[in-house]
């Protein structure tokens, strides 16, 4: 089976994760499975599907930033996904191309991770559950979830990373806990920027784009007009909706 | 409104409360469950539980829940949950 993909493209929060329901719809009715690369503007903040929105996340500092939040389809906790220092992936297939093991799974899956940072030079590893480590520290986090017989996974590769942004945006306690747990974050997350100085989001792209292609056979596509009005229906119902993104 | 959290595999938390005046569980957190909506399931099982229930009966409850359901918890087990309520309804 030939794969789609999508090549990097820029959208809101709420256009990012319909796009993955509308798309995870389609491939379940038969179109290929998809790759998509993508970036956030406005930068935004994902929670997972089990925590509270009010509970993780600053709401008044987002306001404040221009930074949307969105509630994900996903497991895992909240992510910032700042439009100039990450590449979002996503990666619909049917569930019987992964198997039923879900650790096993995030393995192979990260494992294209793992191989995109070797194309630039680092050498990574796959931390299970869920995550990808550089030196030991955390370069990229996914999550996956199972539905009508497809398989999606999306996860980020932080490109360059600023702990006192993302943390000012997040709920970690009072100012004394969060200088100590900004602290904390540096010493357990890296970038591609952090592990090589100098070096363009395109390189990152170039390589993720290599990571997750080699030795399948794929071909460009773009969304469908199909994919592209069922997006705007489900952004609009779901995503934007208080009652979707304020329910636990 | 009691609280009980529990660290588990790979550093993810799953955190219960519960109402002590409706008895309302529920289940919040960083960890991944599939179904992502058979949490409900699960809040509702353990809402309705007496909260004398001991932690080994709550256990094969959740576990029967999860095996009748197809549940699939990654990093955690029933015996998890099973001790948080225990902590949130004593």
């Amino acid at each position: 089976m030939r794969w789609r993909i999508i090549p990097l493209q820029t959208n809101d929060a709420f256009t990012n994760m319909a796009l993955d329901e509308a798309i995870g719809e389609s491939v379940a009715a038969g179109s290929p499975p998809t790759i998509r690369f993508y970036r956030w503007r406005p930068s935004a903040v994902s929670i997972g599907y089990f925590q509270s929105l009010e509970e993780e996340v600053d709401l008044a500092e987002c306001e404040r930033m221009g930074v949307d939040w969105v509630r994900r389809r996903t497991g895992g906790g909240a992510v910032y996904h700042d439009f100039d220092g990450e590449i979002t992936y996503s990666l619909l297939a049917p569930l019987d191309m992964y198997g039923p093991d879900i650790p096993a799974s995030y393995g192979k899956i990260c494992g294209y991770l793992v191989r995109s940072l070797g194309f630039l030079g680092l050498e990574a590893e796959f931390s299970p559950v869920n995550d990808v480590l550089v030196d030991g520290r955390k370069i990229s986090g996914s999550a996956q979830t199972r539905r009508g017989g497809v398989l999606l996974q999306h996860g980020t590769l932080l490109y360059r990373v600023n702990p006192e942004v993302m943390f000012g945006l997040l709920r970690v306690g009072e100012e004394k806990i969060r200088d100590k747990f900004v602290r904390s974050v540096k010493a357990r997350v890296t970038s591609v920027v952090d592990q090589l100085g100098k070096v363009e989001m395109a390189e990152v792209y170039g390589a993720l784009l290599k990571g997750f292609t080699e030795g399948k056979a794929w071909e460009y596509g773009a969304i469908t007009p199909v994919e592209l009005n069922r997006a705007r229906v489900v952004a609009d119902e779901r995503y934007r909706s208080r009652e979707w993104n304020f329910s636990r | 409104m009691r609280e009980a959290s529990k660290k588990i595999t790979g550093g993810k938390l799953v955190k219960m409360r519960r109402d002590e005046k409706t008895g309302r569980v529920t289940i919040h957190g960083d960890f991944f469950l599939h179904p992502e909506e058979s949490v409900f399931a699960l809040e509702d099982l353990l809402s309705g539980l007496p909260p004398s229930t001991g932690e080994g009966k709550t256990t094969t409850l959740v576990t029967e829940l999860m095996q009748e359901e197809g549940i699939q918890a990654v990093g955690f087990v029933a015996g998890d949950l099973a001790s948080l309520f225990s902590e949130v309804a004593h």
